[in-house]
């Protein structure tokens, strides 16, 4: 029995930040400059009382409402996301409630960034291919805004907020889910970290204090700090050694790839990373412009934009890698549906 | 890799023309140099030198020639 990708619908919240928003409220960050690098001209910023499961819920509702299959013939629900509403209960435990799915579906969250979607697959393709389950629904959603220090460059002109729906189940047509290269290193925890707020350091008035650094960012300890060389060393690094792995554990070479669909970091990061392993131009997608990096729902908001655009269509390889935070990786090759 | 060919890759991914960069350079007399440049350097260092940059010094250097006294001393770069 095989998986695939049954179908994805995403959302973007409803409130923009174009750079021309940023610049006027930062006349000293060079918008045009970070843009040349970045590829990205607007983000999207959750409003104050929207929260990513939230996002998850409008995107899994488009899902749904085009009935792809029949509600009642998802048996999981898995949510994954590093902006939780609550300490507990899980948010798949709420969306379950809200999308009207039965009592029947199994629900659980799980706390990823980057590399979030690769691991959802992953975990939803055995599920479907032991039988154990009919259909997954997977909601990949992420609020980085609520985190980010409105001061701090390095972070506040590349995330933006997000989230996707991706119906996991079994393919009867030329659609596959195939095989899978993950890693973690933990010694890069501290890389990419949101220190406080938690219950290794709650929230104080302590950890509120601003700090503003060599590069003129402020930010706190209730903030996301990104140590900038220090990912995209990492991720410079790993990524290429492992779509290596993936080819060689596929038995693909890269003629038989179709669509490179990597975790839209950056369009700096994703053009090194394509020269880096030999990638044509035109096989790369870069989705970047008008989203920024929406963590986890970034794979699937691009394969699904693409898929929109006419670009990645049935029958078509694609290579999936996602990176980031933890340090996690992961890497997949999936043949559309 | 010569140094003086390191330094014009470097001048090319900052965007400056070529020869217009010294060991004594750092972020606060090089106007590129700001986060995003730095980046550009670590990206440098991988493709041009292939060297690996998941190194605590391959990241974080606060000067031209501590950069090149670390690749020298790593054999990627010559005199």
């Amino acid at each position: 029995m095989h998986a695939g990708i049954l179908g994805i619908s995403f959302y973007l919240p409803q409130r923009r930040e174009t750079n021309e928003d940023l610049r006027r409220e930062n006349p000293d960050w060079r918008m045009d400059e970070l843009y040349e690098k970045s590829g990205i001209s607007a983000r999207h910023v959750a409003g104050d009382d929207e929260t990513a499961s939230d996002l998850g819920y409008n995107a899994a509702a488009r899902l749904l409402h085009r009935s792809v299959v029949p509600p009642e013939e998802i048996d999981y629900l898995i949510y994954c996301t590093q902006s939780p509403d609550h300490f507990l209960p899980s948010a798949a435990c709420v969306l379950q409630k809200r999308l009207g799915l039965g009592t029947h579906v199994g629900a659980f969250d799980y706390n990823l960034g980057c590399s979030g979607f690769i691991y959802g697959l992953q975990i939803a393709k055995s599920m479907v291919t032991s039988g154990v389950t009919r259909n997954v629904l997977l909601i990949t959603a992420d609020t980085y805004s609520k985190f980010i220090h409105a001061r701090d460059r390095t972070v506040r002109t590349l995330f933006g907020d997000g989230a996707a729906a991706t119906l996991i189940g079994r393919s009867d047509g030329p659609g596959r889910i195939g095989d899978f290269v993950v890693g973690t290193d933990g010694t890069g925890a501290d890389k990419m970290i949101v220190p406080a707020g938690g219950l290794r350091m709650p929230s104080s008035p302590e950890t509120a204090d601003e700090i503003t650094d060599d590069a003129d960012c402020t930010r706190s300890k209730d903030n996301l700090f990104m140590d900038g060389p220090a990912i995209f060393s990492f991720v410079i690094t790993t990524v290429p050694r492992t779509l290596k792995a993936l080819l060689q554990k596929t038995g693909l070479s890269s003629d038989d790839v179709d669509w490179y669909v990597y975790h839209q970091a950056n369009k700096y990061m994703l053009e090194h990373l394509a020269r880096r392993s030999k990638i044509p131009d035109d096989k790369m997608i870069i989705d970047v412009e008008t989203t920024g990096n929406t963590v986890s729902a970034s794979i699937p908001i691009a394969i699904q934009r693409s898929v929109e655009a006419g670009k990645i269509r049935v029958g078509h390889r694609l290579v999936l890698v996602g990176f980031g935070v933890g340090y996690s990786w992961g890497a997949c090759d999936v043949v559309w549906e | 890799m010569k140094v003086e060919e390191f330094l014009n890759a470097v001048c090319e991914v900052l965007l400056r023309d070529p020869n217009t960069l010294s060991l004594d350079d750092t972020p606060n007399t090089v106007e590129e140099w700001d986060s995003v440049g730095h980046l550009s350097i670590i990206a440098t260092i991988d493709e041009e030198l292939g060297i690996p940059v998941d190194t605590e010094e391959m990241q974080n250097f606060r000067s031209i020639g501590e950069l090149v006294e670390r690749l020298k001393s790593k054999n990627a770069l010559e005199d």
